[in-house]
């Protein structure tokens, strides 16, 4: 008995400290007296869900998710997260459900579970009222979703000049509204949505329904049983009306239930068995196994931040090293052209830099020249280098000014040009004392193309988000992309301090006697 | 000072400020071709500061410089002009500036190879000889930072004449010094002398001024205030002001 109590007592002292731990076994529930059920939403899907002007989540959704949480005898806790990330957090436990109108899909139910649909909805062109045929019509889509899958599929039925991905519903309604696009594929229901509020425009359906979907609410595949507990709910809240007020309420009209129903009848056998539980527990492929699958595409996209790394590196350093060097030039227009270039682009979130390469500095020259000269690479490039150039010629304009007066002196008794002094003397110092700075923005640098993702790239960070989303598992992708980080960095730092001991060997001959 | 020796250089009306302070103010000076000057005087004197006009590390703000017979027209002097006037004159400093990523070799090399553009070949072997002659036969490829004190300023020493100078200018080359390097260097200048060398010295140790010199400028306060031989100005001084810096200096006649 004492020794079940000390058992006990240490489980719960593990289980608290690993709470913070990502991973399907180790999630634990708080020890504490009922938890509450968490729910997930994007928050920028509206009428299903948004936030009112106080931050609280509200919508369909929402409404959906308390009833339920209410019915199970759980204190209803709404989470709002990107859609992007919305399944990478379930699998780590950040909560128990997705309440988010997410549609049912084969390829989703193989990495979740899902609950009855608890809506059907459907798939919608809407376009500018002007718009008669969608040939070289920009068509915009959210990212990830069914909607997009749907287009790419069926080339024949959009002969689009584009397809643009955005990250919320919202960014689709600010494109509309900004010309970026003329027609967007949505949920019919959130399409009419604007149709009526007339946030995005003058816009209609265009076209019949492309095909319905219905939605339900996802769980972790170790939860067959809470699963089984929201369909009792969702069943209860339809038979005593909680249902429809709730669908009047956000959507303007009452349910399709016979629609719900038949939904409900084809969806039966993909009800997970409570007995399954224990059984996926049990074959749960080794962590070899999982790793090995992942390591290609992760590799893949680890190969392009190197290449990003190592082009942007060696560019950054010429670069780095003309305008450190223009800093102290005497010439006043470089001077002051050069230090203006520094506070400019330290000043300011590569983030940022990027998208105005990509969009703006890329978009312009294409332009100009006619053709796609600079793409994405490109544009990551140009951005990259302009960074860590001023980085660079920061570092190194500190290594400069740190080269003892004398040094001047000395070799302009030489007859040595001001130029020459710089280039023989002055140069050569300073690179040397700057190097362990210059490798330490290399290594900012290496972690920083991690953003060039917001363009398009699928660099290892992106790499390994698309794994997560092909897998649903968050733990292992994240934890392998970590690992290509640290040993590209290793190897950085190794040829970066070998550099370093070289060109201090001149200093070493006296290191003992310091 | 006879007459006959030809003027190297001359400085007339030699003026130059830093903010307030005036630290020259009107210097009069030649140095004549084969002679040794020492400029003694109280510290801020503006000996330094004489000796960087003459080769224009700094530029006066009023006077003229005669090189020769020419004009030195230091307010409107091109890059190249300012080079060939710089390396007429080869100069050592007190604390040698030594370029600390090259080898004593290379040190010496430097300005032969890239400002004179001499042959590789050539340059490393009058390299070579002049090291063996400021006494570093072994020290060749030695960093400077393996190299005492004394050994660093006869590579510094080594890399002026390596320009071919016409002048040498030092600078308190022997204050930075340990007592007994500091023989060595002044053995070392004095051969220089004997073999006919120009040389402008401004130094500390009046022992060394008066056996190397042929003449001595006493400055104090940006002006030079008594010139003659060691004698003269060491022994028998006319101006209240060097024999009070004397009696300071040598500790005498308290």
């Amino acid at each position: 008995m004492r020794r079940k109590t000390t058992y006990f007592i240490i489980i719960l002292v593990l289980a608290t400290g690993l709470t913070a731990w990502p991973g399907e076994t180790l999630y634990a529930q708080p020890a504490t007296d009922d938890p509450p059920l968490r729910l997930a939403m994007s928050g920028a899907f509206q009428p299903f869900s948004t936030t009112d002007d106080q931050g609280r989540l509200v919508g369909f959704d929402a409404d959906i998710a308390r009833e339920i949480a209410r019915r199970l005898g759980y204190a209803p806790e709404l989470v709002q997260i990107d859609w992007a990330g919305i399944q990478a957090g379930l699998h780590s436990g950040k909560y128990d459900l997705i309440c988010g109108s997410m549609a049912i899909t084969p390829e989703r139910l193989e990495t979740m579970h899902f609950t009855l649909p608890y809506y059907v909805s459907g798939a919608q062109v809407f376009a500018r009222r002007n718009v008669t045929d969608l040939t070289g019509v920009k068509i915009g889509v959210l990212e990830d979703s069914t909607y997009a899958r749907y287009i790419t599929s069926h080339p024949e039925r959009f002969p689009v000049a584009a397809i643009v991905y955005y990250g919320s519903e919202a960014e689709i309604v600010a494109a509309m509204n900004t010309d970026k696009i003329e027609a967007f594929v949505s949920d019919r229901i959130v399409g009419g949505f604007y149709v009526k509020k007339g946030g995005a425009g003058d816009i209609v359906p265009f076209g019949p329904l492309l095909y319905e979907e219905a939605c339900g609410i996802a769980a972790r595949r170790d939860s067959a049983r809470l699963v089984h507990r929201v369909n009792e709910a969702l069943l209860a809240m339809v038979q005593d009306g909680a249902y429809e007020r709730i669908y009047r309420k956000w959507v303007g009209a009452p349910p399709d239930l016979t629609t719900l129903l038949t939904n409900w009848g084809a969806f039966a056998e993909k009800i997970p068995p409570l007995a399954e539980e224990a059984a996926v527990t049990k074959k749960k492929p080794t962590f070899v196994e999982r790793a090995s699958g992942m390591i290609p595409l992760l590799a893949k996209g680890a190969v392009l931040t190197l290449e990003l790394t190592l082009l942007t590196a060696l560019l950054a350093l010429l670069t780095g090293s003309l305008i450190g060097v223009g800093t102290s030039s005497r010439a006043r227009w470089i001077k002051r052209a050069t230090t203006a270039y520094i506070w400019l682009v330290r000043g300011t979130p590569l983030l940022v830099q990027l998208f105005i390469s990509y969009f703006v500095l890329a978009t312009a020259i294409n332009r100009l020249v006619g053709f796609e000269l600079i793409g994405a690479f490109g544009a990551a490039l140009i951005a990259l280098v302009v960074n860590t150039t001023a980085y660079n010629a920061e570092t190194l304009r500190g290594g400069i000014n740190a080269v003892e007066k004398g040094q001047w002196d000395a070799a302009a008794s030489l007859g040595m040009t001001r130029r020459r002094i710089m280039r023989r003397v002055i140069l050569p110092q300073a690179f040397r004392d700057a190097l362990p700075s210059l490798g330490n923005n290399l290594v900012v640098l290496t972690k920083d193309t991690s953003l060039v993702g917001a363009i398009t790239l699928i660099e290892l960070t992106y790499a390994a988000r698309n794994v997560v989303f092909q897998t649903g598992q968050a733990f292992m992708p994240f934890v392998l992309a970590a690992g290509f980080y640290l040993v590209i960095i290793s190897l950085i730092t190794v040829a970066v301090r070998a550099w370093e001991r070289y060109l201090q060997r001149s200093r070493q001959a006296v290191g003992r006697a310091i | 000072m006879d007459g006959a020796r030809a003027v190297e250089i001359r400085v007339e009306g030699l003026r130059k400020r830093f903010g307030e302070l005036a630290v020259l103010d009107g210097v009069d000076f030649a140095v004549h071709e084969h002679e040794v000057v020492a400029l003694i005087g109280p510290s801020g004197s503006g000996k330094s500061t004489l000796l960087r006009c003459l080769n224009l590390l700094e530029f006066p703000d009023a006077g003229s410089i005669r090189w020769k017979n020419e004009t030195v027209d230091y307010r409107s002097m091109s890059p190249n002009e300012l080079s060939r006037h710089r390396r007429r004159m080869g100069m050592v400093f007190q604390h040698f500036h030594l370029f600390p990523h090259r080898n004593a070799l290379q040190n010496v090399v430097e300005g032969p190879l890239y400002v004179l553009g001499e042959k590789e070949s050539e340059a490393l072997a009058r390299g070579r000889a002049l090291l063996d002659q400021v006494g570093l036969a072994d020290k060749h490829d030695a960093w400077p930072s393996a190299l005492s004190g004394g050994q660093k300023q006869r590579v510094a020493i080594a890399r002026a004449l390596a320009m071919n100078p016409e002048v040498l200018l030092l600078d308190e080359i022997t204050s930075a010094l340990d007592v007994e390097m500091i023989s060595g260097i002044n053995e070392l200048l004095t051969g220089l002398a004997e073999r006919g060398m120009t040389m402008v010295i401004v130094t500390h140790d009046l022992a060394f001024a008066r056996r190397v010199a042929d003449r001595i400028c006493f400055l104090d306060g940006g002006r030079i205030v008594e010139t003659g031989t060691p004698e003269e100005i060491l022994d028998r001084p006319q101006e209240e002001r060097v024999r009070e810096f004397l009696r300071a200096v040598l500790g005498e006649g308290t």
